[in-house]
């Protein structure tokens, strides 16, 4: 019998609420930068992901060419961005600004974490990657997961 | 299990090297790679005419290359001349690659490859591959041959410590071959580029000589312009009016393969905006080359240049992107992850380092052609030819009524409009000063210039922090990048007149004054449209007989707009490519 621990506070509240959110995997080397307003959440944006179409199983395919039932250490980092309107209306320019940001910067490191990381999203540049508040939140979560990535969570 | 050796074939090998694609300035520049790597100070490249005419085709008789490198002795001249020569010698940042360079360089352009050599200890060696020899012989391998009285002239004209190497590609083959006017000038350019980083720190010199003897010294080339650029500062596409060389990224690192750590360094400059200059574009695009074949990444190795104007299939043939210039830096390490061919002038990249460059030039690509889109959109208003100009200037010219016939009012109606009206203004005031300490934080630029006290600015303050980017003081209609709850668009009381705030970075924006940029009646229409909508909200709020609170319609308002803006971004994200464009 194998037993699966999660805590999952509370990222499955959408509510009002925005997220930037990795999952990744260290025995496969990969991670996937994303982001959501879904209104369950990330845990309801993690459906999406892990059903026939999900983008993450897609990707992870196509891209390593790896099967989603394969991975079997997939661990979920949920950020809760600023509760405004900007990161949790529909429309998605600030999310995304953050997201490119976040992507950017692991990309641009994942060679010298240990174990190093494939990225496996994909992402599009936001005009809003070039505005101090973005930067900012994108600086605290890029820096939050490499502290504890290195530190082994 | 046996193993049984089977033997080449000589002549077939050598008529398949020479055929890999070579053009006269690709085949000489790979063999000037050979001249850089022997240290040498002074590369002179010379061309031979069969009749003393530089224009004519078929006319070449042969190319010189000399260098005064550390040269060879004959144990040298003779591992240069074999087939995979041996990478003993080659250092990490070793332009050679597969040690085949000289001999499919030299084939491709002539039947004969001559090297007149010497290392300074001993006298100058000279051997010979003729491909007629090893045709007639099916066995590939040099003659050892005595200096003419040409090699010695050389010698003395061009090596006086009478040490360096001499190679001749002799016996070229007269089937449409380029003039050496063309293949010279094509050099002139090209040289300054390719070894741009070798010739500026001037640890080489390299010089084309004409068929009469006359020398022209090939001057390093920085394609980005980076001088410039560290002159002038960091793009901002909102802003740039095309006059200026900028960063869109100054040099940074990429990880082209995480399980290697393998890394490059890139860097992109926005070039200026030719026609911005309008009767000098032709002198701007000739300065600094801007042109359909030469936009894209310029992807130098051990800093020499491997693949001119790269697009990785990642960069489409888009005018929009003729300002972009791009570098990728990468030495010997990234050659898995980058394979590059024999001739050294096309790479594949792997996936993952394809992917890598992909997501950072999803940037450059948004950056520099909203950056020339802006530019054009400065110059048409310049010429009156700006669909946003147009749209203030019509709405310049017509009353908008301060009274409607379906909603006449009275005499005593006016106090309660009056009192309204100071009220909108007083909270129109502080809006003013929100957006305007919203744009002197976030915006890079203004933020250098904003005031000390951000809650305590004057009004010549705020104006300045309210009028960003192409925002003119008697515009009605403002395009911005935040508007309140990132709606669409939002009413705007400023300078006395009711004027709407036009959000552009939201998506259905996007779709109107990006996918559609040259259909102008459309973006007039619909900035006119937005401005009466933010006009109708004043009205409501300043006019409309209710028993409800102001207050409280002005919330519902403002809901009433987030709502749409929602339902467009759905629209837009749910339409996608099903939406009209130009």
């Amino acid at each position: 019998m194998s037993v699966t621990f999660l805590s999952i506070g509370d990222c499955f509240n959408g509510s009002g609420r925005a997220y930037i959110y990795i999952l990744f995997s260290k025995k496969f080397n990969l991670a996937y930068i994303g982001e959501t307003n879904d209104r369950n959440g990330v845990l309801g944006r993690l459906i999406g992901h892990v059903n026939k179409t999900g983008t993450f199983r897609k990707q992870i395919f196509q891209r390593r060419g790896i099967l989603l039932e394969e991975i079997s250490d997939l661990v979920l980092f949920a950020y809760l961005l600023p509760q405004e309107s900007n990161y949790t209306s529909e429309e998605k320019v600030y999310r995304r600004g953050v997201e490119y940001l976040v992507q950017e910067r692991l990309r641009e490191i994942c060679g010298d974490l240990s174990p190093f990381l494939y990225i496996v999203s994909y992402v599009q540049y936001s005009d809003t990657a070039s505005f101090r508040s973005t930067s900012k939140i994108a600086t605290l979560i890029s820096e939050n997961f490499i502290e504890r990535y290195n530190n082994k969570l | 299990m046996s193993f049984e050796a089977i033997e080449l074939n000589a002549a077939r090998i050598c008529d398949g090297l020479r055929k890999i694609g070579y053009t006269p300035p690709t085949a000489i520049t790979d063999i000037v790679d050979n001249s850089v790597q022997s240290d040498a100070k002074n590369i002179y490249i010379k061309a031979q005419a069969i009749v003393q005419s530089d224009s004519r085709r078929d006319n070449v008789k042969s190319y010189l290359i000399i260098d005064d490198g550390y040269g060879m002795d004959s144990d040298g001249i003779k591992d240069a001349l074999t087939l995979g020569a041996s990478d003993q010698n080659y250092d990490p940042d070793s332009l050679s690659k597969f040690g085949l360079g000289l001999k499919s360089a030299a084939f491709s352009q002539g039947e004969q490859l001559e090297v007149v050599s010497s290392n300074g200890n001993s006298p100058f060696q000279k051997y010979i591959v003729s491909l007629p020899e090893v045709r007639k012989r099916n066995e590939y391998g040099a003659s050892k041959a005595e200096l003419s009285q040409k090699d010695k002239n050389l010698i003395s004209d061009y090596l006086p410590d009478k040490r360096g190497t001499i190679i001749r590609i002799a016996k070229i083959r007269a089937n449409n071959h380029p003039s050496i006017r063309s293949t010279f000038k094509e050099l002139s350019t090209k040289i300054g580029i390719i070894y741009y980083y070798m010739m500026s720190d001037n640890s080489v010199k390299m010089f084309l000589v004409d068929i009469d003897g006359k020398k022209l010294e090939c001057k390093p080339f920085d394609v980005l312009f980076t001088d410039e650029a560290e002159n002038n500062g960091d793009l901002d596409e909102n802003s740039w009016d095309g006059r200026q060389t900028m960063w869109v990224e100054r040099k940074r690192e990429i990880t082209l393969d995480p399980a290697e750590n393998i890394k490059a360094q890139i860097e992109v400059t926005q070039l200026p905006h030719p026609p911005t200059f309008e009767e000098n574009q032709a002198k701007i695009r000739q300065q600094y080359m801007i042109g359909a074949k030469n936009y894209g990444y310029y992807v130098y190795r051990n800093k020499r240049l491997l693949s001119w104007a790269e697009t990785f299939d990642i960069i489409p043939r888009d005018q929009d992107l003729y300002s972009f210039r791009g570098r990728i830096l990468i030495d010997s390490t990234a050659d898995e992850v980058f394979n590059i061919d024999v001739k050294k002038s096309q790479l594949y990249p792997s996936e993952e380092a394809r992917n890598a460059i992909n997501d950072l030039a999803d940037k450059h690509k948004r950056k520099s052609s909203k950056a020339w889109q802006n530019a054009g959109a400065i110059l048409k208003r310049k010429q009156s030819q700006n669909p946003n100009n147009k749209s203030n200037e019509i709405i310049d010219t017509i009353d908008i009524p301060e009274e409607l016939s379906s909603h006449p009012l009275v005499a005593e109606d006016y106090p309660e409009v009056e009192k309204r009206q100071a009220d909108l203004e007083k909270r129109e005031k502080k809006r003013a000063q929100e957006i305007a300490k919203i744009n002197y934080t976030e915006d890079p630029k203004l933020s250098q210039s904003a005031p000390t006290n951000l809650d305590d600015m004057t009004d010549e303050q705020i104006e300045k922090g309210v009028l960003t980017g192409e925002i003119q003081h008697d515009d009605r209609i403002h395009h911005v990048s935040n508007t309140e709850d990132n709606c669409l668009w939002e009413p705007f009381y400023f300078n006395g007149r009711d004027c709407v705030r036009i959000n552009k970075l939201h998506r259905f924006s996007r779709v109107v004054y990006e996918d559609n940029k040259n259909n102008s009646s459309l973006i007039i229409l619909f900035n006119l449209f937005l401005l009466h909508a933010s006009v109708a909200e004043y009205f409501v709020l300043r006019k409309t007989k209710t028993k409800y609170p102001v207050g409280e319609i002005e919330e519902i308002l403002a809901e009433y707009r987030r709502i749409t803006t929602d339902y467009l971004a759905n629209l837009c994200r749910e339409a996608g490519d099903s939406l009209p464009k130009d």
